[in-house]
């Protein structure tokens, strides 16, 4: 049985514009997160992943921050046609988020308790009284294993590793239907990343949540995600099922270069492999494929045309490599999820 | 925490000897002859000379400290005013808390123009409200305080005869000397919560608070604006400080009769005495509201009273060790 569709993005354009400058953050992507599903989004540093997670919240800096067009459905909703009100309950309530730094996520003068008890007043639909919520936050962070006797203590009273699950703690004390993990353990040492995986993994597990996990860790993704999509340059340029991603035949070349900077356990290297060249600057994309520039495999109807989407099973990849095999426009969203 | 306000209370004495010692010495150097200030120009010099000596003058000024400093720290005895041979606390108990009233009237107006409009400033950063606020404190900030009191004398006082400009004797006095040490201040204190306002609204927790569902005026007002506190609070106090001392001009202006009058007063005439009593009061509130401070800097910032915390126990171990 196919679960029902929690969220879908549709053709998502995100841009900052500033007095000097426009930033094509992210161009034109689409996907959809079923329930209790994990979506993983890949992709180096400015390939536009953590703007996709703002756009879905609506958090994108005021001034800059601009959606030129695309939708974002939730639940049958169109968030980006939400009224103050709906957000308001949108946030927090249905779709969390836990940020990169557990460092400055925290306000520094509340007590982390607080904290807790704040997103459970917020969204307290079913009427509880003072102490129900006290009750719940000892609850929440005895889950997230933080000892209940410490929840007025300040941020600052705590290490990264115990913030994160307090940042944790906060975005799940609702029950929400939808997790954005923005690279939740990027600013924690690796001991304490597998710890605050495996508790992320736990917790969706019993609170049947799903989740967009963003990371630029595969070894992440391998342990957490049902679904990938790797991104570059504000495109998503490879879909699959994490068996596509990472034992299919047919690949993008950009998710081969990705694979190749990971250190094997088997081979003896003094260099690891990189991808040579550097992220297009997003204020001036190439023309065509936005990742002929460094593509070894780069062809002349690269630097011409944007590349149609090949599809094979559920697997969807962006490359002219590959022809049009569903014969699908470039950014439709007919292509499926892509 | 109690320890370490005890420490910064106890050190008020050191920071008052040195005011005491600094400003002698500054009244002892500079020229001026108080016997003839007092009697006149016309008075015989040998009278002059006989109050001098009577004063104390024709001791050497190491010996002449000594004894000041001997009465105020043994008996607490800070001497006669050299012009009406009464205490010197008689007039400042009279006139201090006419100073005091006004300065804390002004605060309160600082307070109340400069945080709301700094705030709405920095939330609504480039609007034409956050403009005109702008231009309002570079404005404030750029004019002399007595030329803002003349202004606003001639334009409420005599242009629209709607507020009297002279004393202090009914509610309506007030208005024009306050709104004259409320706006220059007001508008120090507007700049410095837009800035740290902006500052502390780009933070990753004020977004967080906006993740979790917070309505707009939670996150600005309970989130960003309780971490902003700290550099505001800091300018009230050392504006209040500020404006004890600084409405010596506003007084003179106004004609109100504070302490500002009579300290330049005795300092013209070199009224030792009175002058030193007049200083001392004003250091000592000073002192006072840094040690207020720091201790709202505590209740504000948990961090901050850790740090205190720590440094009580910190002196406790050495002690025992």
């Amino acid at each position: 049985m196919v679960a029902k569709e929690l969220l879908r993005v549709e053709d998502l354009y995100v841009m900052y514009k500033t007095d000097m400058e426009e930033v094509h953050a992210v161009n034109g992507i689409s996907f959809t997160i079923r329930e209790q599903e994990t979506l993983g989004l890949v992709g180096e540093t400015g390939a536009g992943k953590t703007s996709t997670a703002l756009a879905i919240l609506r958090l994108l800096p005021d001034r800059t921050g601009r959606i030129p067009s695309g939708n974002i459905w939730f639940q049958g909703k169109n968030i980006l046609e939400m009224d103050h009100e709906e957000l308001r309950r949108l946030r927090g309530g249905d779709i969390a988020m836990i940020f990169q730094d557990p460092m400055t996520s925290l306000n520094p003068v509340i007590p982390v308790g607080q904290q807790i008890a704040e997103a459970l007043l917020l969204h307290n639909e079913e009427g509880l009284t003072r102490e129900q919520i006290e009750d719940r936050v000892d609850e929440i962070l005895e889950l997230v294993g933080i000892p209940s006797s410490r929840k007025n203590e300040y941020p600052h009273q705590f290490s990264g590793g115990m913030k994160q699950r307090v940042v944790i703690a906060i975005a799940l004390s609702c029950n929400p239907r939808l997790l954005i993990a923005d690279e939740p353990t990027t600013a924690l040492d690796v001991t304490i990343q597998a710890q605050v995986l495996a508790l992320i993994n736990e917790l969706k597990e019993k609170l049947k949540t799903a989740v967009l996990m963003i990371t630029h860790d595969l070894g992440i993704i391998a342990e957490t995600c049902d679904k990938v999509a790797v991104m570059y340059a504000g495109e998503i340029i490879e879909y699959g099922t994490v068996e596509d991603i990472f034992e299919a035949d047919k690949h993008h070349p950009y998710t081969i270069g990705l694979f190749g900077a990971i250190p094997k356990i088997h081979e003896e290297t003094d260099r690891l492999e990189q991808i040579e060249g550097l992220m297009p600057d997003p204020t001036d994309l190439p023309p065509g494929c936005k990742f002929h520039p460094r593509c070894k495999h780069c062809m002349p109807v690269c630097r011409e045309k944007e590349p149609p989407v090949f599809q094979e099973g559920d697997h969807l990849l962006k490359c002219h490599l590959f022809g049009n095999s569903s014969g699908c426009e470039r950014n439709g969203t007919s292509c499926l999820s892509l | 925490m109690h320890r370490y306000i005890l420490k910064r209370l106890l050190l008020v004495v050191p920071t008052m000897l040195s005011v005491i010692i600094l400003v002698f010495t500054i009244m002892a150097v500079t020229p001026g002859d108080p016997g003839r200030m007092i009697l006149g120009s016309s008075a015989p010099q040998s009278a002059v000379d006989a109050l001098n000596r009577e004063f104390g003058l024709h001791e050497p000024f190491l010996t002449r400290l000594g004894k000041y400093l001997w009465n105020v720290l043994t008996r607490f005895d800070f001497g006669e005013s050299w012009r009406t041979r009464q205490s010197v606390f008689k007039e400042i108990k009279v006139r201090f808390p006419i100073t005091l009233r006004l300065s804390v009237l002004a605060i309160m107006g600082q307070v109340l123009i400069g945080i709301p409009l700094g705030i709405i400033a920095a939330v609504k950063q480039y609007s034409t409200t956050d403009f005109f606020a702008t231009v309002f404190a570079m404005m404030m900030g750029a004019v002399p305080g007595f030329w803002l009191g003349l202004m606003l004398m001639l334009l409420f006082g005599v242009k629209l005869a709607l507020l009297p400009t002279a004393g202090l004797s009914t509610a309506a006095h007030y208005v024009l000397p306050v709104l004259t040490m409320a706006l220059p201040g007001g508008s120090g204190l507007l700049k410095i919560t837009r800035s740290t306002m902006l500052d502390c609204i780009r933070q990753d927790y004020v977004r967080t608070a906006r993740a979790k569902g917070a309505a707009e005026k939670a996150v600005i007002l309970h989130h960003a604006l309780r971490n902003a506190l700290l550099p505001i609070v800091t300018v009230v106090g050392i504006n209040f400080a500020f404006s004890l001392g600084g409405s010596v001009v506003i007084e003179n202006v106004f004609s109100i009769p504070g302490i500002g009058a009579i300290l330049v007063d005795s300092i013209k005439k070199k009224d030792v005495p009175q002058v030193m009593a007049i200083v001392i009061i004003f250091s000592v509130t000073y002192c006072l509201v840094m040690v207020l401070l720091d201790i709202v800097y505590a209740l504000l910032d948990p961090r901050v009273k850790a740090q205190y915390a720590e440094a009580g126990k910190r002196k406790a171990k050495v002690k025992t060790a």
